[in-house]
């Protein structure tokens, strides 16, 4: 049953629909809270006149309706305001913080791939003995554990009592002032390679490993139970009791013909789940004091900085609807009798 | 099938693609190098210059001088210059594009006479018509620090090197001439140089945001990224090096000036221990006592003009009555709240103009006195303490702050005033003291902030923090019309009649010390820690000048 036209348009017009309604919610909720922004954007010593003055400019003086309108207008203009606290364009602020926090959830998925994977295949082989037993009850823990909670546990453990990782920070300050080095891309990983630093690189590794176990753990559960039960199944079919009775090596059985079958929904459902992701990110970031998204909309939280937290609220409307709409997309695309 | 999976795939590629050129479209290319010389690099600096690196704990604001009005000072007050440059702990002032000035006897027409040799980075002199064009740039975009030229009526320039301002009143135009805010001087050039209308296009501050200068100060901006670094260079046509007599300078300063931005002070401290960078801007007050130990190290300590003041609602009960807020004045433990809350880096404060500022008075201390304030608690009527527990608002985050509050509710504890304390963040505790004005009953009681003057005199704190007109800082809502006109008063004298002056700022003290809207708490003592091959630190530290270091004044050893 193929796909029509209209649903697919349908779709498109339902996922603008919500961005520009969380766009319009964020923006009436911040202007109804009674702070002073003119306070921040006025600096530390203002005189009245330019209190009044930055009023004015920041159109504080006028009815809320207007004010959405004329932000509204700039939006489409590409002109994502200015941020009260940092003084520089928004987007920019936002552009020097995106990479940081993907950068981060693509490693912390990359962990939970390469270990929740095996992991359930161990599970799905040795199923019903102890080993089964005890993955289960990790896996269980690690997808009800809250995010922000095992972040402060983890850092207090391995960063203050041991040692062994870096408490806070993307990178050491006294590396990236010896070695010079300047990101380009703003994804620290590769723009260290692309320079030749690789003291910069292990430094920035050994700085993510803690955030993004953490931010990793929920994932890694996902895809080690899932990995699990799809393979229980798969193990279970005609053709592998056929293989192995063919006497072909239970390691060619299990990792070639069974895996194969087994891991296309696994990475499907993870790919969902990394949208949801940059939510745990945020307060993994705040705790680590990684300078991402969610550092940025706490601090701009902290000081009233508004236009900064809309377009952090816009890029995650944004995520989250692309992926939901994805999702549905797909969904209809396996099951025809999905309807809008 | 096979044509709705290549629809979804043709409408996937085209959002991607409208995302990609939307962002590339209107995302502004951060500013980075922008005229940094082919050799230079954090790294390998050639080995013939030498080079000095200042940790600064806070990012670069803007980069145009006529509306800076926050952390930009710090590289400013290098690549650009005023007129003059005020010596406070010395009250003199010395010359920097004026050579000599002189006022009028009723205090109105100030002419200053420019030096011939100064000229800016552009190769442009600096003559007065460019004095005037700063100045009236900065006046006319009335940001930041602008309102420091209020008295100026008008400016006129008779010949090349003659600059006479008209005052509408009285006022002390030397030290205005001197501010560390607003009063930079920047070649007329500019508007050519950034395709501008006129002076106050918004193409011009776009010019000198993308990282570019025109001052004639001893170093040159070569490198803004003001969230990073800032790198300055000497200027080696700066009219100051060939001078014998300009003390302002030395013949070892570094050829390279960098300030790093570094944002938290455990590393700072980690960084100058590690000889990574030269000076640090602030390190944990409490690892003090070792790093002077070090012998690689110096820790340089010099009064500077912020203190931190406790204001009182002077309108809300019980405070409003005057006998419960001297007895709070006495209830505070003012030497261990600088032992305790600055590790003994202030000094006990003494009305609020700061130690070492013309204006301060000696004996304007509160004693710390429980007996006695419990007597006065009595004489109030409130001889078993306050039936209310009063809030005490500070910024969140300060720690300074937070430990002055924690020893001030214990102490007033013991006198039977029970004391809740709040933090917030700026915006809220100011915007909460703001409402006071319109009911002082919802407003908190107490409130600690810090303040520090735009330019150097007595009148930035008297007036802002207790004139009636003064609604944003006076924040004890204190109103006295006898006060008001004394300040004004001696505002008006201070730059002709400096000891007439100086008595009636006296009296204004003396009444405030007597009345107590706020209580002055302590004024902070600046701290820089430098590598041992850094000498004359001290003197490169100017309190008029927050935050500065004069790297023309600096020795380095090679």
């Amino acid at each position: 049953m193929p796909l029509s036209k209209e649903y697919l348009i349908k779709r498109v017009i339902l996922q603008i629909a919500v961005v520009l309604g969380v766009i319009i919610i964020t923006f009436i909720i911040t202007r109804v809270i009674p702070a002073r922004p003119e306070f921040l954007w006025a600096g530390p010593h203002p005189t009245p006149e330019q209190l009044q003055k930055a009023r004015e400019f920041l159109h504080l003086d006028k009815n809320i309706l207007v004010q959405l309108y004329l932000y509204l207008s700039d939006l489409f203009k590409g002109n994502w305001g200015i941020s009260w606290r940092t003084r520089s364009p928004i987007l920019d602020d936002l552009s020097h913080a995106l990479p940081a926090t993907l950068e981060l959830i693509i490693i912390a998925f990359t962990f939970a791939i390469i270990i929740g994977v095996p992991i359930g295949i161990l599970a799905a082989v040795k199923r019903g003995g102890i080993t089964d037993n005890m993955i289960r009850v990790l896996t269980v823990l690690g997808a009800s554990m809250p995010t922000f909670w095992l972040a402060l546990i983890v850092q207090l453990v391995f960063a203050s009592w041991l040692h062994w990782f870096p408490a806070a920070g993307r990178v050491t300050d006294l590396l990236v002032i010896q070695t010079g080095f300047h990101p380009i891309t703003g994804f620290y990983l590769i723009d260290s390679l692309l320079e030749g630093k690789i003291s910069i690189f292990l430094d920035t590794l050994w700085h993510m490993i803690l955030p993004a176990v953490v931010l990793s753990l929920y994932p890694m559960s996902l895809s080690a139970r899932m990995t699990r039960a799809l393979m229980v199944e798969v193990l279970s079919e005609q053709y592998i009791r056929s293989a192995t009775v063919w006497g072909i090596p239970s390691n060619i059985v299990v990792y070639k013909y069974a895996l194969k079958n087994a891991i296309s929904p696994v990475i499907a459902s993870l790919g969902l789940s990394f949208g949801y992701t940059i939510v745990g990110a945020f307060l993994v970031e705040l705790i680590f004091v990684w300078p991402g998204i969610g550092l940025y909309l706490a601090m701009s939280l902290l000081s009233f900085d508004y236009p900064a937290v809309i377009g952090v609220v816009i890029i995650t409307a944004i995520f989250y609807t692309t992926i939901n709409t994805t999702v549905d997309i797909a969904h209809a695309y396996i099951d025809p009798r999905v309807k809008l | 099938m096979q044509r709705s999976v290549i629809l979804v795939i043709v409408v996937v590629i085209v959002v991607i693609i409208v995302a990609g050129v939307y962002f590339t479209q209107f995302l502004v290319p951060s500013v980075t190098t922008t005229t940094t010389t082919p050799s230079l690099t954090t790294t390998t600096v050639s080995p013939t210059k030498t080079s000095v690196t200042y940790a600064s704990l806070s990012e670069m604001t803007t980069a145009d001088p006529s509306t800076d009005f926050s952390n930009s000072i710090l590289w400013m007050a290098v690549v650009y210059e005023p007129l003059l440059i005020y010596d406070p702990l010395q009250n003199k002032f010395i010359p920097a594009l004026a050579q000599s000035y002189e006022v009028s006897n009723n205090g109105t027409i100030w002419t200053f006479h420019l030096r011939k040799n100064a000229k800016f980075h552009d190769g442009v002199p600096v003559n007065a018509f460019a004095v005037k064009f700063s100045i009236e740039r900065t006046i006319a975009l009335g940001q930041g620090a602008a309102f420091i030229w209020s008295p100026v009526d008008k400016i006129e320039t008779p010949d090349n090197y003659t600059v006479v301002f008209y005052l509408k009143y009285p006022a002390p135009f030397d030290k205005i001439v001197a501010s560390a805010y607003g009063a930079w001087i920047f070649s007329p050039e500019v508007v050519k140089y950034a395709n501008a209308k006129n002076s106050t296009d918004p193409k011009i501050a776009d010019w000198f945001n993308a990282g570019h200068d025109v001052g004639s100060g001893a170093y040159k901006l070569v490198k803004w990224d003001p969230e990073n670094e800032v790198i300055l260079e000497k200027f080696n046509e700066w009219w100051g090096w060939n001078d014998p007599t300009y003390p302002l300078k030395s013949n070892k300063a570094p050829d390279i000036f960098i300030v790093k931005i570094v944002k938290d002070s455990v590393t700072q401290e980690s960084l100058v221990v590690a000889g990574t960078i030269d000076i640090a801007e602030y390190v944990p007050l409490t690892d003090l006592g070792t790093l002077k130990n070090n012998p690689n190290l110096r820790v340089v300590t010099k009064s500077s003009f912020q203190n931190l003041l406790m204001f009182i609602n002077t309108k809300k009960a019980p405070l409003d009555n005057v006998l419960v807020r001297k007895a709070i004045a006495h209830a505070i433990p003012y030497s261990d709240i600088v032992s305790v809350a600055r590790s003994g880096l202030a000094a006990v404060a003494s009305g609020p103009i700061p130690h070492g500022m013309w204006g301060h008075f000696d004996n304007l201390t509160y004693s710390f006195d429980l007996n006695l304030a419990k007597q006065l608690l009595a004489q109030a009527g409130f001889s078993g303490g306050i039936n209310r527990t009063l809030l005490l608002t500070y910024t969140a985050g300060d720690i300074y702050e937070q430990r002055t509050a924690e020893l001030i509710r214990t102490r007033l504890a013991e006198i039977g005033i029970k004391v809740e304390i709040r933090p917030m963040s700026w915006e809220e505790q100011w915007s909460l003291a703001q409402s006071g004005w319109k009911d002082p009953s919802v407003a908190q009681d107490l409130f600690i902030m810090y303040w520090w003057p735009t330019y150097i005199t007595p009148y930035d704190f008297l007036y802002n923090m207790y004139s009636s007109e003064s609604q944003l800082f006076n924040l004890a809502y204190y109103t006295n019309s006898e006060f008001d006109k004394i300040i004004n008063d001696a505002h008006y004298w201070e730059g002709i009649n400096p000891e007439k002056s100086l008595q009636l700022y006296y009296k204004a003290q003396k009444i405030l010390y007597d009345d107590v809207p706020t209580i002055p708490l302590w004024d902070m003592v600046d701290v820089r820690v430098s590598t041992i091959r850094i000498g004359n630190l001290s003197d490169a530290i100017n309190p008029a000048y927050p935050t500065v270091i004069f790297p023309q004044v600096l020795t380095v050893q090679y």
